[in-house]
């Protein structure tokens, strides 16, 4: 009786041990396909290539961290980083997009999150994300509570201040990776 | 081989899940607002159906009947998260349509159910036959419902739109009462058919 039990299980965990080996590899190409995908693309703009299988990893003290260039000409124009920050209703993760020259933000896409519908999700929609276009790189993404200049949603103060600090976050990053990323182009 | 097809064509009208063997409802409702959502669901749960038959069907002289219905869990539910890891990875669209549904084919009642009451009594081979005959049987059902759900409800059929401007969509089909309202329907469709074949008889 507990060997056949004992039996079964220690097969069955074996077997999902080794399909999850081999499923993990696809199953994270998938969700870059399908759930960054679109929010990489809404954010880099109009490029010519193929942004998630231009996806390069840099290594940062704090660990990986993946890059999404927009080419043009073959060269890179643009660039897209995912940060992730603690909303209201859990982690969001956000997509910024920068102009390589000259460090201006480009825009910024929501590619997940699980703010309130209705109330902390307005500030995952354009009419609230709109307002970091065109940000420079001396100017630190900030609610203009907190001496910035963006404005928060009324009701939403945390999700607004969350997006603020994921972009913030990317902008610093973007900051630390921008010199390797122009010379070693790839 | 008689008895074989006999097992497998139980499934397919008499017994049919979920009109005549009114289980697995619970998805039933849930996933048939389109025809993908249906056929997905049921394609899942043939496999597992399959599987879970073939291996209860192996090991039904050594399990113990006291720890039987924990066995049946463990290897269900082993074939439940492969499907799920194998749609993420090879089919996620329809994954993410699926959703929570997935996970929930562990507690599905027609494949337990089909273990308990024909695999754990039966040979190997009969009882592949009724999973896939049960299997099919669920995935033809929730394909109609799908069909018929997901053109009355949303005036669109795998996606896309059909039918013509002035037809409105009625919002009732696409939510779990028209999941009702359909399986009543054809329930009774098929009473009317058995009806008219004992007449003749």
């Amino acid at each position: 009786m507990f060997f056949v039990l004992t039996g079964v299980t220690a097969i069955c965990a074996l077997l999902l041990g080794g399909a999850h080996e081999l499923t993990r590899a696809p199953i994270e190409m998938q969700k870059i396909r399908h759930v960054k995908g679109p929010a990489i693309r809404a954010a880099l703009g109009p490029v010519d290539n193929d942004p998630l299988a231009a996806r390069l990893t840099v290594n940062f003290e704090k660990g990986p961290l993946t890059l999404f260039p927009g080419k043009k000409r073959d060269s890179v124009v643009s660039v897209a980083i995912e940060t992730s920050a603690q909303g209201y209703g859990g982690e969001i993760n956000v997509i910024t997009a920068f102009d390589l020259q000259s460090g201006v933000c480009r825009a910024v896409a929501v590619s997940h999150s699980s703010e309130t519908p209705g109330i902390g999700s307005r500030a995952t929609q354009p009419q609230f994300t709109d307002q970091f276009r065109r940000l420079g790189p001396d100017q630190c993404a900030a609610l203009r509570a907190d001496g910035g200049t963006i404005d928060a949603v009324s009701g939403a103060t945390v999700s607004s201040r969350a997006l603020c600090s994921a972009v913030a976050r990317a902008q610093a990053l973007f900051t630390s990776v921008k010199s390797t990323l122009a010379k070693g182009s790839p | 081989m008689k008895t074989l097809i006999r097992d497998f064509t139980r499934g397919l009208w008499e017994q049919i899940p979920p009109f005549r063997l009114a289980l697995g409802l619970c998805p039933t409702l849930a996933v048939t607002a389109t025809l993908f959502g249906g056929l997905g669901m049921g394609l899942a749960t043939t496999f597992v159906l399959v599987c879970s038959n073939l291996i209860v069907s192996l090991l039904r002289s050594f399990i113990h009947p006291k720890v039987r219905i924990a066995v049946y869990i463990v290897i269900i539910a082993t074939f439940v998260v492969l499907v799920e890891m194998v749609m993420q990875a090879w089919a996620f669209p329809v994954y993410r349509t699926l959703g929570i549904f997935i996970p929930l084919i562990v507690v599905n009642c027609l494949i337990f159910g089909r273990a308990e009451a024909f695999a754990s009594r039966q040979g190997p081979l009969r009882s592949i036959a009724d999973g896939l005959g049960m299997g099919l049987g669920f995935t033809l059902s929730l394909g109609l419902i799908g069909t018929l759900r997901e053109t009355l409800g949303s005036a669109t059929l795998g996606g896309i739109p059909i039918g013509t401007g002035d037809f409105v969509p009625c919002g009732l089909m696409a939510k779990a009462p028209g999941a009702f309202i359909t399986i009543g329907c054809f329930l009774a469709l098929m009473n009317c058919i058995d009806g008219k074949k004992g007449d003749t008889k």
